[in-house]
């Protein structure tokens, strides 16, 4: 057995995704982790209770065990240092979905939603609550998008079923599917966040 | 008011109508899902609304009343808000007004070749419809009528609002006087100007269905003038034309006048003279990618060369096919013999195009240009335009249309994809990033041309299978599996083309000729009328439309003829053969 390998196995999952994109938690991989963790720990303890037991210094004595304890030790840490970089990243993720998505749980993609924890969604709804009361207090709406777009207005095709239609600030009109549009970016971002619309593809050429 | 001509006013006009306070509505722009003309006229005019940042939706339709589900109640009824709409490459041969139902608030623009234009649609009084008829249009129609045509629209709309029908009738009760004034004893007298009004708008919508210019090209002369023209949309034009050319709805004089215009606009958006070679800075030349280029070159009259091999692209496509009579023993002889005494191995020809020998690629035209005036193939390579991108990518126009029109032809009844869906499909296709799609849409081109060949061959060779009759030729395709490929207007268009060709090799007198298919829709049969290829100086275009309509409505059956050519119409399949015997007494 090769210490060390499980935290290095989580931590290439979490990085073979496509960057800023989740995968669902891999608990079976994360538990495995926790539990080398375990031996690791135990380990440490039986062979420093057999150094205290052969009346040696634990803290000065260089022999075999000492090593031994230390290369444990070593790789308990690294593990350590794995798992938290899994959680600390996917956290990143879900805090960067609230900015980027929306601020309600139950409105995301259903795909992503599955692909949460329990932890995480709390982290979500937390961190969604302290965003609003943030943005209430200064009265400005934070979760727009942060670049400034060329264009005011944007083209779209309608790729899922809309049933209530797109509230637009002035005009109404009938969002059927595989139908196209032009009209005011503010009032579609939030469908194309949730992968309702798309642009045109044509559009990201920024060619007809 | 009505009839605008000059595409610069029009245009004026609906973004005046588009952008009038109090509209609920964005723009809703109509694009026909039937043809490819209309991708690309949609393509050009949004990308000027957008420029202009004109808010709108649009809804690709099929038929007639489908406008309805989409539009809203602002259309028919009299609500405050204005309704602004703008219909592409459909329309405009029905008496809009009333077909539609138009409110007083509502306003409809329209861009469609579709010839001739009902006269109501013309008329100065009707603020309700404002069609795009420019003069150079009108002169260089493929069907000339000598008199004033918005003097008679005029008249027809102040009138009064008579159906359709009742101009039919009006039609047959001036047949019949017309007939007893041979007698002058019997002459009743007849107000000279009602009797000329009625003569003229016989004789006008007697013309038959015909063609106008493209609306593609038309609205890309419109982004020409507003200067807001592109490669991207010069290419769209191109493309547009060669929509018509390939589906045989303009003359070769026209086809040929329309070529020369665009390669002047290629010629002066700098597509002669971009970079070829790059140096670098240790001397060395390097080549440089085509960045889309538009060219003008000679192109053979072999459907998707590119996609396919030179030996089933000559198998397959109409052009040699009729001629060589390749479903034949004896014909594939003659196309391998041909191929030989070009010199090119049989087994080089049946390479995928890119990988085939380019010896023989090089040597492709002038073997082309010496070999095949023998068997009577003149006119085998005619003018075209290439989109070249990149090192090696290189469509040709007519390719594309090929493919387009099978991505929009590629739809399943109900349950599978809808034509708006393939409408959306091919529309992904038609810009150069999604070259993937375009290459699946010439593959299912090439199943329908194959279809095309079995069942063209089998009607051929078969005795019995066409039926003939007085004035036209009768088929019906049975084979459950091509009607998958052919059962769609513009693939059987294309097979009708193929049966009148091969029916001029063998000798038959030139008749218009109908043909049947089973639809998508279950039990439905979709029919198609051709009356061969427009010809300078025609008396009249394709005179189906009108027959199909009445012998429909006699033979009391199911019918819908709300698609956007007159000359097809969907019955129930059990009504084909009294909608047929009716159609013999019509025409």
């Amino acid at each position: 057995m090769m210490y060390g390998r499980k935290g290095y196995q989580l931590v290439k999952d979490f990085a073979s995704g496509e960057k800023g994109l989740l995968k669902p938690f891999n608990s079976k991989l994360f538990d495995e982790t926790i539990e080398e963790c375990e031996q690791n720990h135990g380990l440490i303890q039986s062979l420093i209770t057999k150094m205290q037991q052969e009346g040696l210094d634990v803290q000065n004595n260089r022999n075999a065990d000492h090593y031994g304890a230390l290369v444990h030790h070593l790789s308990l840490t690294r593990n350590k240092r794995c798992l938290m970089a899994y959680v600390h990243n996917r956290a990143e993720i879900v805090r960067d979905l609230a900015w980027r998505v929306g601020l309600v749980l139950l409105e995301l993609p259903p795909d992503i939603q599955e692909k949460l924890t329990a932890l995480e969604k709390d982290y979500f709804k937390n961190h969604s609550k302290a965003i609003k009361s943030y943005m209430g207090k200064l009265g400005i709406e934070l979760n727009v998008d942060m670049v400034p777009p060329k264009d005011p207005y944007i083209k779209i095709r309608v790729v899922g079923d809309i049933d209530q239609g797109i509230m637009m600030s002035d005009k109404t009109t009938n969002f059927t599917r595989h139908s196209m549009h032009f009209l005011k970016r503010t009032d579609a971002e939030p469908y194309i966040a949730r992968n309702q619309l798309t642009y045109p593809p044509c559009l990201i050429g920024g060619k007809i | 008011m009505v009839r605008i001509q000059k595409v610069e006013s029009f245009y004026a006009k609906l973004r005046e109508s588009a952008t009038s306070a109090g509209s609920e509505n964005p723009l809703l722009i109509f694009p026909s899902s039937s043809d490819v003309d209309s991708i690309c006229a949609l393509k050009v005019i949004t990308h000027i609304l957008e420029s202009d940042s004109i808010q709108y939706s649009c809804f690709p339709v099929s038929s007639f009343l489908e406008i309805h589900k989409y539009a809203g109640p602002g259309l028919c009824s009299s609500s405050e808000s204005p309704v602004t709409i703008l219909l592409i490459n459909w329309g405009c041969h029905r008496d809009l007004k009333l077909v539609l139902k138009l409110g007083p608030k509502a306003r409809v623009f329209v861009v469609d070749s579709h010839r001739p234009i009902h006269l109501h649609n013309l008329s100065d009084y009707n603020e309700r419809v404002v069609v795009l008829h420019t003069d150079d249009d009108e002169r260089q129609a493929d069907l000339a009528y000598d008199f004033h045509v918005s003097k008679l629209a005029n008249e027809s709309y102040q009138r009064g609002d008579e159906s359709d029908d009742e101009e039919e009738e009006e039609e047959e009760d001036e047949e019949e006087e017309e007939e007893e004034g041979d007698r002058p004893s019997k002459r009743r007298k007849m107000d000279d100007g009602v009797k000329l009004f009625k003569k003229l708008k016989r004789d006008y919508y007697k013309m038959g269905t015909f063609h106008g210019k493209p609306s593609g090209c038309l609205l890309f002369e419109l982004s020409h003038f507003l200067r807001k023209n592109t490669n991207e949309l010069l290419w769209l034009a191109c493309v547009s034309l060669t929509d018509q050319f390939v589906h045989e709805r303009l003359t070769d004089e026209r086809y040929q006048a329309a070529v020369m215009e665009l390669e002047q606009h290629i010629n002066s958006s700098g597509n002669i003279d971009k970079v070829t070679s790059v140096t670098l800075k240790d001397g060395t030349k390097v080549r440089a990618p085509d960045c889309s280029r538009i060219s003008y070159e000679e192109e053979p009259r072999l459907m998707l060369l590119r996609e396919w091999n030179l030996f089933d692209s000559m198998l397959c496509s109409s052009y040699i096919a009729t001629k060589l009579k390749t479903w034949s023993d004896n014909g594939i002889k003659k196309l391998k013999l041909l191929l030989a005494r070009m010199g090119f191995a049989l087994i080089e020809c049946q390479q995928k195009f890119p990988y085939m020998n380019n010896e023989v690629k090089r040597k492709m035209k002038q073997e082309f240009d010496r070999f095949l005036p023998e068997y009577g193939l003149n006119d085998f390579y005619y003018r075209s335009f290439l989109r070249l991108h990149g090192y090696s990518s290189k469509v040709s126009a007519a390719d594309v249309v090929y493919g387009i029109t099978a991505l929009l032809e590629s739809f399943l009844g109900s349950g599978g994809s809808s034509a708006s869906q393939q409408f959306g499909e091919a529309y992904d296709a038609l810009s150069l990033n999604n070259l993937d799609k375009l290459q699946s849409g010439m593959q299912q081109a090439i199943k329908v041309q194959r279809a095309i060949l079995r069942q063209g061959s089998k009607a051929i060779t078969k005795t019995g299978c066409i039926r003939s009759g007085r004035k036209f030729r009768w088929v019906k395709v049975d084979d459950t599996i091509d009607a998958k490929y052919l059962g769609y207007p513009q693939a059987l268009t294309k097979f009708c083309y193929f049966l009148m060709d091969a029916l001029r090799e063998k000798g038959a007198r030139m008749k218009p000729i109908l043909c049947a298919c089973a639809s998508q829709e279950l039990g439905k049969i979709l029919v198609v009328g051709v009356c061969g290829k427009p010809r300078l100086g025609a008396v009249r275009g394709n005179a189906f439309g009108n027959a199909f309509r009445k012998a429909a409505q006699e033979s009391r059956a199911d019918y819908f003829h709300e698609l956007f050519e007159s000359s097809w119409i969907v019955l129930d399949a059990s009504a084909v053969n009294s909608f047929m015997i009716r159609l013999t007494e019509k025409l």
